[in-house]
């Protein structure tokens, strides 16, 4: 708890984050409404949540270790597991609390144009989602990855496979699907519990894609080598 | 490589619990909902496309994909009791998922639509007389547009 407490503030209280943690995310929030209330159908809200994640993950393991507080903090009595989960769970309690300040925002600015959002409970949990599953991901890549690498090779992905899958055949499409649901994985309440059955196979595989790549960054990072701290 | 009990490097035992439990369970319940896939929930009640009845009221073709954040949107639209009075006695819902992005193609009856109505984003809804030109709605409509829609 201790570590989490200590990478939680290291996120939100260092004046060398401020202008991505702060900053980026107002921003963000700002653009979301206006763009609420210029169309009806604005961009994809992954995409959309993106900068929060950005701002959560902002000091990544990578840039960690390479500003020496890596190597300090494992001379502490804490597994290696320890430290990854907190860094993922401090960086997605920044990023939800962005995107939920963000869909506030929102709200406020669709009630004055007059139309109201249905089950806003239900869009808060779907946003807690995407942005704890897209911390999962670029945790994991940070676990390797120097500095803001973890952010390069995120979106690097994820432009090849949009390219991909615009000149994709009917074969190749759901493969890109595939790759595109691993790499941001998704939650959304109303295609899940408004159907009879429940679908229970989209909370199962959310659970399996958030699980998996915090076990594959856990994997990674027990096997590096960092100055001090090694066994 | 296996590492001592109480090594920092060890892997949390539970975390590969979930993983694999969850990863099974995907499986499984993917499995069974591709055999008999789950119905959205509504209080309009959607008619299959093959089995639209041949009768005097035009037909509301409600185009939508899973993926599509607005859709959810104009999906929960349908639980007004007074949309949902005014669809039932006035056309004859049909609401037709896009699963171009799943599975690479849709069936050849939707892809025909999608073809003819020009369906390039969604939501769409298009109101189809029985004789005349279709009207079209591109993109989220709130419940008031919905009812006036419907009630032309």
């Amino acid at each position: 708890m201790s570590v989490f407490v200590t990478l939680w503030r290291y996120r939100v209280s260092r004046s060398v984050h401020r202008l991505g943690s702060l900053a980026l995310p107002a921003f963000a929030v700002t653009i979301s409404g206006a763009l609420r209330g210029m169309f009806e159908n604005p961009p994809d809200r992954a995409f959309a949540l993106l900068p929060y994640v950005v701002a959560g993950v902002l000091a990544s393991i990578g840039a960690e270790a390479s500003s020496g507080r890596l190597p300090l903090m494992l001379t502490h009595p804490v597994t290696r597991s320890t430290y990854v989960l907190s860094h993922w769970a401090a960086s997605a309690t920044v990023a939800i609390g962005w995107a939920l300040v963000g869909l506030l925002v929102e709200i406020a600015v669709l009630s004055a144009h007059g139309r109201g959002v249905y089950a806003p409970w239900a869009h808060a949990i779907d946003r807690a989602a995407w942005c704890a599953g897209l911390t999962a991901v670029l945790t994991c890549f940070s676990t390797r990855l120097p500095s803001w690498g973890h952010l390069g090779l995120f979106l690097l992905l994820l432009y090849v496979i949009g390219i991909s899958g615009e000149s994709a055949g009917p074969v190749f499409k759901p493969v890109l699907n595939l790759a595109e649901e691993v790499l941001v994985p998704r939650f959304v309440v109303h295609g899940t519990f408004d159907t009879s059955p429940v679908t229970w196979s989209h909370l199962a595989r959310y659970v399996a894609l958030v699980s998996g790549w915090l076990l594959c960054a856990v994997l990674l990072f027990r096997n590096r080598e960092v100055s001090y701290a090694s066994r | 490589m296996p590492r001592a009990e109480g090594s920092t490097r060890a892997v949390p035992r539970w975390l590969v619990g979930v993983f694999c439990v969850s990863l099974a369970g995907w499986g499984t319940a993917a499995g069974l909902e591709r055999a008999s896939p789950p119905v959205l929930q509504s209080r309009v009640k959607w008619v299959p496309l093959a089995q639209v009845p041949a009768d005097e009221r035009p037909v509301l073709y409600v185009f939508t994909a899973d993926w599509c954040a607005p859709c959810q949107d104009q999906d929960a639209t349908f639980q007004d009791e007074a949309l949902t009075e005014a669809i039932h006695r006035r056309v004859i819902p049909v609401r037709l998922v896009d699963r171009t992005h799943e599975d690479g193609e849709n069936a050849a009856e939707l892809a025909a639509l999608i073809k003819r109505y020009e369906v390039t984003g969604f939501p769409t809804l298009v109101i189809q007389p029985r004789e005349g030109n279709p009207l079209i709605l591109r993109g989220f409509q709130r419940t008031d547009v919905l009812l006036g829609f419907v009630d032309r």
